[in-house]
């Protein structure tokens, strides 16, 4: 899968499914701080990801993402 | 939301515990009972605690002054019991169990998918929540991790070589990863439903006539992964007599997430409102649960 596709149905899961404003979504935006992810936002995302990517998040790698561009990074690493 | 964070833990320090277990072994714990009578007033009349369980009486339950004292101080000696009865346990002793609604329990436990059992800081949960476990079925609790070592130590021996597995709910929120993944294998989570834990998110609600607000994770766990849900109460009746509540919680499966969440914290609402009602005394939320 293309990195653009990544970007773009991460994006549409962000605003569909966690109902985040389009204008907090970008790149540098940070998780918690610009769009206001908490940790039960989190079990979503599992679900979500696993969904649509076919891979599980596990809790550790969450940790060291901060930022919606890492998240794209971390999921097109998984995904080969 | 104020001061609803769940921050249960035990009072007393580990020498404390490990005292009242070695005697309970021994001691017949009614004997304990007669002291809870005697010795709460005193400590506990200018406590907050006491104030937030005589405001419960007096203003959600309506009663006068006089009768709302009484029933708190009632609350505070059968609250004493509770944890007696939850060291007792600890020690080896047996209580009377009764279950109410237990084919509701039977009928999930069949299912090859997980479910999510729900329950509140109400009558004693651990006598026998952990009993009502399906041996097909891997049981996992989620219990703070700040508890009193003691009783955490007492917990993993009791549970030991059985199919229940605790998870302590942790700063880095790996416990909420680990409910999914429960879930997913179909295995049962007990969560406890009237107090936050890790997210400040809450769904309000009118309880016991008034707006009251509940934690939205519980309740959103069920619709996310798309399990069926119980409430289970257990609630004492007699000294050494427990009676276990087991209902189920009905939700739309095909309605929208926020119709789904609505539906599933009507129906809690509504059963622990019916539980309160039966058991007015084994309230045991000591703040001011409608605080917003």
């Amino acid at each position: 899968m293309e990195r653009k596709e990544i970007e773009e149905k991460v994006n549409a899961f962000l605003i569909d499914d966690l109902e985040i404003d389009e204008e907090n979504i970008f790149p540098e935006a940070k998780l918690k701080e610009d769009m206001g992810i908490d940790s039960l936002d989190y079990v979503d995302i599992v679900i979500i990801v696993e969904k649509n990517f076919g891979f599980r998040i596990v809790a550790q790698d969450m940790n060291n993402i901060k930022t919606l561009s890492q998240f794209y990074d971390y999921v097109e690493s998984k995904i080969g | 939301m104020v001061d609803k964070k769940w921050g249960g833990t035990t009072f007393g320090n580990s020498l404390m515990h490990r005292s009242l277990v070695g005697m309970l072994r021994v001691v017949d714990p009614r004997f304990f009972y007669f002291f809870t009578y005697i010795f709460i007033l005193p400590p506990c009349i200018f406590t907050k605690g006491f104030r937030f369980a005589y405001q419960f009486f007096r203003y959600h339950r309506q009663m006068s002054p006089l009768r709302s004292f009484i029933m708190a101080y009632k609350n505070h000696c059968i609250f004493a019991q509770a944890v007696i009865d939850k060291f007792a346990m600890y020690a080896g002793r047996h209580f009377e169990i009764e279950l109410d609604g237990y084919d509701n329990f039977i009928e999930l436990s069949n299912k090859p998918e997980g479910f999510v059992q729900l329950s509140s800081h109400i009558g004693n949960y651990e006598i026998a929540g952990y009993s009502v476990i399906a041996n097909k079925k891997r049981f996992n609790a989620l219990v703070y991790s700040d508890e009193k070592i003691t009783v955490m130590n007492n917990r993993n021996k009791m549970f030991d070589n059985t199919n229940i597995h605790m998870i302590p709910i942790k700063k880095d929120m790996s416990h909420l990863f680990e409910i999914n993944e429960a879930l997913s294998n179909g295995e049962t989570i007990s969560i406890p439903a009237d107090r936050l834990w890790g997210s400040s998110k809450y769904v309000p609600k009118k309880f016991l006539g008034q707006e009251a607000h509940f934690p939205l994770g519980p309740f959103q766990i069920v619709t996310i992964r798309e399990v069926d849900a119980l409430i289970v109460h257990v609630m004492k009746e007699s000294h050494m007599k427990y009676r276990v509540y087991i209902t189920r919680l009905h939700y739309d499966k095909n309605a929208s997430r926020k119709e789904q969440i609505e539906e599933l914290i009507t129906g809690y609402v509504n059963e622990l409102e019916r539980i309160i009602s039966l058991y007015p005394t084994q309230w045991y939320n000591y703040f001011d649960f409608w605080a917003q």
